[in-house]
């Protein structure tokens, strides 16, 4: 009945990283949500999740690595 | 120059045809009419009533189509006749008297005047009230039926009176016009099947309503109203756009309520009626013609945020004049063509006339010549049966009307949603680039409003269970089975185990996974792990092998927890630790003591990993969520705030570990001093043993299981959640535990536990007791907020349906080593603090005025089912793997009963090939191939059903039991929808058989099966434990198959007859060996299929008395439908058979009565049996009730005894009765036929009249004689209904077009199929073959 913006294959999407390395899918019509940086796109949907796949290797968020000691 | 017009008899229109229908419906049910149309029309000036009066008078001379009656036709079909005259209904009222309240009396006999109506049958449906309602004012009250006319013809009707007003009732003044009929035989050329064509491809994929008020029936009733007007500017803004685009105002208003449908339904794909001005171009002098030109149509908009709204309008545009010349066709027969029984429940009315009546006002209506009037105004009051219409008047300041029916909606409602309807037609014409998700809805203030969070938790589980030992050392902590440890205890164990994982290198942000049983040690084991400052990972051993398996290789736990039985289920080189050897570990015991109690282990942080939780993946892998510290806290902490400790005191712990409600029952009573009792689940309830449990939790449909067993438990909270609580459950619960606390929990695993909570005694507000949807899901709990989304990621009003974000404290970290899923499901949040994110559910709900939210189901295809999450894709994708299968679906249902099941498709690897063909027609026409599909069994021809159990065994090694579908489907193809997704709604329903078909459950039942599927040419996985003979196809000639290979493959003596009395695998299995018992099927009532909700067929037997025959026609019956036969009580040796033809019939009428006490009835009767059908559906009837079908074989009345052998004539009575048993008849050259030899040749066929004892033959005879006899008594009386004749056209005696001997006695009529058999053959496999479809289908009906 209804597809999601983030499940549409169809359209163009970004990649958004905020300050914690957090990655996040986003639709490139939609706003940009303060808090967040384009990386990558408008791209492909495949493309941006390829590109999360890549650089989001560590998914533990910044403050808590650098509490961590490394 | 009025001539008189010949009275003519006219069709109707198809819209037309509508609102007789609909005029007809309200009469019935005493409604008003909602299409008796009032017009007012305000004219200033010196009126000449009795001008104005021939002027109107006139107008129906002109226009014949106004004096129009509609009637039916005997055959039913409407016609609108027109009478050579009809007198134009006049009244005259004066409301300036003296003391007269002229707006009270105006208002009244505006209501007097709508109360009277009209009869559709009763021309003319026109009248005009002339009312002076102050010196030189009066108003023009016309008032007429929607049938006859259309706004636009009122415009001309409007033009035409000021005209003939001003001309002093000359209509030479006017100039000739078409008439009506012009038009509908206009309407008649027309290309239907292109037409169809045209609609059928435009609402391709289509497959449901687009409704505001779902549920609600199409009626009429008193609307609410709102009214707007845009300002100069954005008319003025709105026109330049339009024509800098190339699109019409009335593409913008369709675009712009299109976007607003989708965004109050959740829809990206809607439809919403447009009522069309139905006027042909082609049709000379058209636009002046009078009448009901206007038909309804459905829009279809698809919608997709990402594109911008310039597109959107040139789609809206194109889409719109590539059907322009399909506008005629009606909307029945559209939806017909779709598939689609209702396509909407909006209506967009565009009125775009030549002349505004409003309009018209502005000086150009003012009549000319001495005595002129001037129109000023007009108004009206007419309405239409959809919930929810929307009127749009184009102009310098378009004006926009939205009607909806009270009780739906109410005028606030109408208020807001106009408003909306404004905000997006400016932004619309502010900038054609932008893209439709950007188009906001909601006035600044109307952005639901959240409350402020509170902070985030600063301690971790870790902390606040240390804290909680050292304030009640000596409190009970977990009950096992009777055994109590406390918390000092329970912390010492947790302690120890702890120190030897942090030796084994466990620490923060490490995995050790839990593999134990459910006793105490697994609650030590849990907090040992987060003592050492690790996440535990649970491995439930009940689980299945492949599925453990597949978590530990995907979550790499540093370490297992396990006993030595658990350590098993878990895969080869996997690390383990047996717990519960800490006192021979002596390594260990040496670091404990050298090392202080919990020390050694790196404390972890908030922020660290506390427990990873796998759930199904629509990707068809298991993900793990990883919850932190922080998230699981904030939870535990808000319970302690809603709960308090009281409530928390002793709490039951029943929830496998694997689902994270376990960390709500283990950890928010231990973290403040209460109780955890373990249980091996919520069902251990119901074994008798008082339990104290205080609270208890778990999903609804376990909570129903448990309460019907009336558990000895008396807790004062039921905390539910993962599937939405049945309004039956909700009072179940309240009536067993009084005065108890329910709550309603919501919320996926990413959102830690739970994110919304409702709780019936705190927030009574959301919904009562008696609320047919059951219990709201409540507000965001803990550090949540729910936003409700739509497709544009922007916020939707109250009320309206939106995808369930969850934002705050409850989203995960994301799910362990899938990033990319985690950017997928875990967004950034536009609405929070910079930064945040978002975990998108891709549930459903609505958010209601007061702020509770409203679960309503699944975005996407992620169901649950009995509380289990269920990815259909991850069954999918495992189903796929298995060799033979080519491709999968799974999809969950409701069977008859209206019970959730989890059925499978399957396509198998060998026919997908050729299959590409039927997919093709599929995507063409789906209507077409949804119906075939589901009326065709769901195996398609020419592709073997892929083994059931094999397909089980295969899911079943990798799945967990709640995944298993209960049925499953081989299929030539899956159904796809035109934009190639499968289309789950078009897959079949499992045949009703098949879903409860039961696998063997022992040797036995393994080997019969087998057994009758050879018989039956079956696959075995086609044949359930329960499934009867005579259900999967088998008839009495198959039936000694059976009886002789049981025989010979189990050893048993199977007598036939068990086979009635016993017909299914399962029952065979039970008999005693060898055992004979069980009288012969000889009783009066023979159950050939006892079960089933629909009404049953009664069977007649012929002469013979014996109703075996009738068995073959179960299989060609639809499920659920109840089959029986009725045997001559002499069957049975010893017993009198019946003296006189009424004592048959009132017998098999008391039996037929006692078995269905009231109609209708269906009746079937084969030969003589046909004449006491014929005679007990006379009584019934006499009776009072009804019968729906009387179905006759090969009987006839009249000359019956003088074409059959009489009673005396023994031989020939052995003949007739051995052609009856399916045996070979001996000449009449032959020996005569004596008893002996009648024997003889009946024993010669293994079969059930083979297995009858000399006694049960000699009675059998001795029946048919009697029956023979009785048959001289029958005189037909008259029957009122239709009959359903089958003749036996090969029969030697065969008089072609006999039956119509019935048709002097019967009021109805005789429909008759001829059977190619002869008259002792009609129950034989070929010929029931030929008659069970067309039974079937009379039985639908």
């Amino acid at each position: 009945m209804t597809t999601n913006p983030f499940d549409d294959d169809t359209i163009e999407h970004l990649v958004l990283v905020n300050d914690e390395g957090q990655h996040s899918l986003w639709p490139a019509f939609a706003e940009v949500p303060a808090g967040w940086t384009i990386v990558h796109g408008p791209a492909s949907r495949p493309s941006c999740l390829d590109h999360v796949n890549e650089h989001w290797t560590d998914m533990r968020p910044k403050s808590l690595i650098e509490a961590m000691g490394e | 120059m009025t001539q008189p017009v010949p009275a003519d008899v006219l069709p109707l229109t198809p819209l037309q045809e509508g609102l007789l229908f609909h005029a007809l419906y309200e009469h019935e049910r005493d409604a008003p009419d909602v299409y008796v149309v009032q017009l007012v029309f305000e004219l200033e000036g010196p009126v000449d009533a009795g001008r104005l009066r021939a002027a109107a008078q006139s107008l129906l001379e002109r226009h014949p189509n106004l004096r129009a009656a509609f009637r039916r036709r005997r055959g039913g079909q409407p016609v609108q006749v027109v009478p050579r005259r009809a007198t134009l209904p006049w009244a005259e009222a004066d409301l300036t008297e003296p003391g007269i309240d002229t707006d009270k009396a105006w208002t009244e006999l505006l209501d007097r005047d709508r109360e009277r109506g009209f009869d559709p049958a009763t021309p003319p449906l026109l009248r005009c009230t002339l009312v002076r309602t102050a010196e030189r004012q009066h108003r023009l009250l016309v008032t007429h039926h929607h049938i006859l006319l259309d706004g636009w013809s009122v415009s001309v009707l409007l033009r035409e009176l000021l005209a003939l007003y001003a001309a002093g009732d000359a209509p030479a003044a006017l100039a000739p016009v078409p008439p009506y009929r012009t038009f509908l035989h206009w309407l008649d050329r027309r290309d239907r099947g292109a037409a169809e064509a045209a609609w059928r491809d435009a609402l391709a994929g289509v497959t449901e309503a687009t409704r505001l008020a779902p549920g609600a029936d199409l009626g009429g009733g008193e609307p609410a109203q709102a009214r707007t007007e845009l300002s100069a500017e954005t008319g003025a803004a709105l026109t330049a756009r339009a024509r800098s685009l190339g699109v019409t105002l009335n593409t913008f208003v369709q675009s712009a309520w299109a976007v607003l449908l989708g965004r109050l339904t959740g829809r990206d794909d809607v439809v919403f009626g447009t009522t069309v001005s139905g006027r042909p171009a082609e049709l000379p002098g058209v636009e002046s013609m009078v009448g009901l030109f206007i038909n309804t149509v459905p829009t279809r908009i698809r919608l997709r945020p990402a594109d911008t709204v310039g597109r959107l309008l040139h789609e809206v545009q194109d889409g719109y004049a590539h059907l322009l010349d399909h506008h005629h066709l009606g909307l029945a027969d559209i939806q017909r063509a779709v598939g689609v029984p209702e396509l909407f429940d909006t209506l967009l009315v565009f009125e775009n006339y030549p002349v505004d009546p409003a309009a018209a006002g502005d000086g150009g209506a003012r009549t000319g010549g001495d005595g002129g009037i001037r129109l000023v105004g007009s108004s009206g009051r007419d309405a239409t049966h959809y919930p929810v219409t929307l009127v749009a008047l184009p102009g310098p300041r378009p004006r926009f009307r939205l009607a909806c029916r009270t009780g739906l909606f109410t005028a606030d409602w109408a208020d807001a949603t106009l408003a909306r309807l404004v905000r997006i037609l400016e932004a619309m014409a502010g900038d054609p680039e932008l893209p439709q998700g950007r188009l906001e809805l909601l006035a600044p203030g109307e952005v639901p409003h959240h409350s402020p969070l509170p902070p985030p938790a600063t301690r971790t589980l870790a902390e606040l269970w240390a804290a909680q030992v050292a304030a009640t050392p000596q409190a009970e902590a977990v009950v096992d089975r009777g055994v109590c440890l406390t918390y000092g205890e329970l912390d010492a164990r947790a302690t120890r185990l702890a120190h030897r994982l942090t030796a084994r290198g466990a620490g923060p942000e490490y995995v050790v996974g839990i593999a134990l049983p459910r006793t105490a040690e697994l609650v030590v084991a849990v907090l040992a792990v987060l003592k050492s400052g690790a996440a535990y990972l649970p491995l439930d051993p009940a689980y299945p092998a492949d599925r453990l398996a597949y978590i530990v290789d995907d979550a790499r736990p540093v370490l297992v927890l396990a006993d030595a039985e658990t350590t098993g289920t878990l895969p080869e080189g996997t690390p383990i630790l047996i717990v519960g050897e800490e006192m021979t570990d002596h390594q260990t015991l040496d670091a404990a003591a050298v090392l202080p109690l919990a020390q050694g282990a790196t404390p972890p942080a908030p922020d660290n990993l506390a427990y990873i939780t796998y759930t199904s993946g629509s990707t068809g892998r298991p993900k793990g969520v990883l919850a932190t510290h922080r998230n699981a806290v904030e939870f535990i902490e808000w319970t302690h705030a809603a709960f308090g400790a009281e409530r928390l005191a002793k709490v039951l712990f029943s929830t496998s570990l694997n689902f994270d409600v376990s960390v709500f029952e283990i950890f928010s009573p231990l973290l403040c001093g209460g109780r955890v009792e373990i249980v091996e689940n919520l069902l251990a309830l119901t074994d008798g043993v008082p339990r104290d449990a205080g609270l208890i939790s778990g999903v609804p449909t376990v909570m129903a299981a448990v309460l019907a067993e009336r558990p000895p438990v008396a807790p004062h909270t039921i905390a539910l959640g993962g599937e939405p609580i049945p309004v039956r459950l909700r009072a179940d619960i309240e009536a067993a535990f009084p005065g108890a606390r329910l709550v309603n929990f919501y919320g996926p695993t990413e959102a830690t536990v739970y994110a919304t909570a409702w709780q019936s005694d705190v927030d009574p507000s959301g919904g009562g007791p008696r609320d047919h949807a059951g219990p709201p899901i409540g507000r965001p709990l803990a550090r949540n907020h729910v936003h409700l989304l739509d497709h544009g990621l922007r916020q939707v009003p109250d009320g309206a349906v939106g995808e369930v974000y969850v934002a705050g404290g409850g989203p995960a970290r994301g799910y362990l080593g899938r990033p990319g899923l985690t950017a997928e499901r875990f967004v950034a949040d536009p609405f929070g603090a910079p930064g945040e994110r978002l975990y998108r559910t891709g549930d459903l709900a609505v958010r209601g005025p007061d702020g509770t939210l409203r679960f309503l189901g699944r975005a996407d295809q992620q169901v649950k089912l009995r509380g289990f999450r269920v990815e259909l894709g991850e069954i999918e994708a495992v189903l796929a793997t298995h060799p033979a299968v080519a491709k999968a679906a799974a999809t969950v249902r409701r069977d008859d009963h209206g019970e959730k099941q989890l059925v499978a498709y399957v396509v198998p690897a060998e026919t997908a090939g050729r299959a590409a063909q039927p997919a093709a027609a599929t995507l063409a026409e789906p209507a077409v191939s949804r119906t075939a599909t589901t009326i065709e069994p769901a195996v398609a021809a020419g592709s073997a059903a892929l083994p059931a159990d094999d397909l089980h065994e295969h899911l079943a090694r990798a799945l967990p039991a709640h995944m298993i579908p209960s049925a499953f489907v081989t299929l030539d193809a899956l159904p796809h929808t035109a934009s190639g997704k499968l289309d789950r709604k078009a897959l079949p329903a499992p045949e009703r058989s098949r879903t409860a078909r039961c696998a063997p459950r022992t040797p036995r039942e393994e080997t019969l099966r087998g057994v009758f599927a050879e018989v039956l040419g079956l696959d075995p996985a086609r044949v359930g434990v329960h499934d009867g003979f005579f259900d999967l196809g088998g008839h009495s000639l198959l039936a000694p198959r059976l009886t002789t290979r049981i025989r010979a493959v189990l050893g048993v003596d199977v007598p036939l007859r068990a086979l009635f009395d016993t017909p299914t695998v399962a029952a065979l299995a039970r008999r005693p060996d060898g055992s004979t018992e069980g009288s012969a099927p000889l009783g009066p009532l023979l159950p050939l299929r006892p079960r089933g909700h629909r009404g049953p067929l009664f069977c007649l037997p012929p002469a013979s008395g014996l109703s075996w025959g009738f068995a073959g026609l179960a299989r060609h019956l639809a499920p659920g439908r109840p089959l029986y036969g009725l045997q001559s009580r002499g069957l049975v040796p010893g017993r009198e058979p019946v003296a006189t033809l009424a004592d048959a019939v009132a017998e098999h009428t008391a039996l037929i009565r006692a078995t269905q006490p009231h109609g209708p009835y269906h009746l079937l009767g084969y030969s003589m049996g046909g004449l006491v059908a014929y005679e007990v559906a006379v009584g019934l009837q006499a009776a009072g009730e009804e019968v729906a079908l009387l179905a006759l074989l090969d009987a006839f009345p009249g000359s019956w005894l003088r074409q059959g052998p009489a009673p005396s004539d023994r031989p020939a009575l052995l003949r007739g009765l051995l052609a009856i048993l399916g045996r070979p008849v001996p000449g009449p050259e032959a020996e005569p036929l004596t008893d002996v030899r009648f024997a003889e040749l009946v024993r010669g066929v293994p079969d059930m009249p083979g297995s009858l004892s000399d006694p049960e033959l000699a009675a059998l005879v001795g029946v048919t004689a009697n029956n023979r006899r009785l048959l001289g008594e029958f005189t037909p009386t008259s029957y009122r209904g239709d009959l359903l004749f089958f003749t036996a056209a090969q029969d030697p005696d065969a008089v072609p077009g006999r039956y119509r001997a019935w048709q002097p006695y019967v009021r109805g009529r005789i429909a008759n199929h001829d059977v190619p058999c002869a008259h002792g053959e009609m129950t034989r496999p070929a010929s029931l073959d030929r008659m069970g479809p067309v039974l079937d289908g009379h039985l639908a009906k």
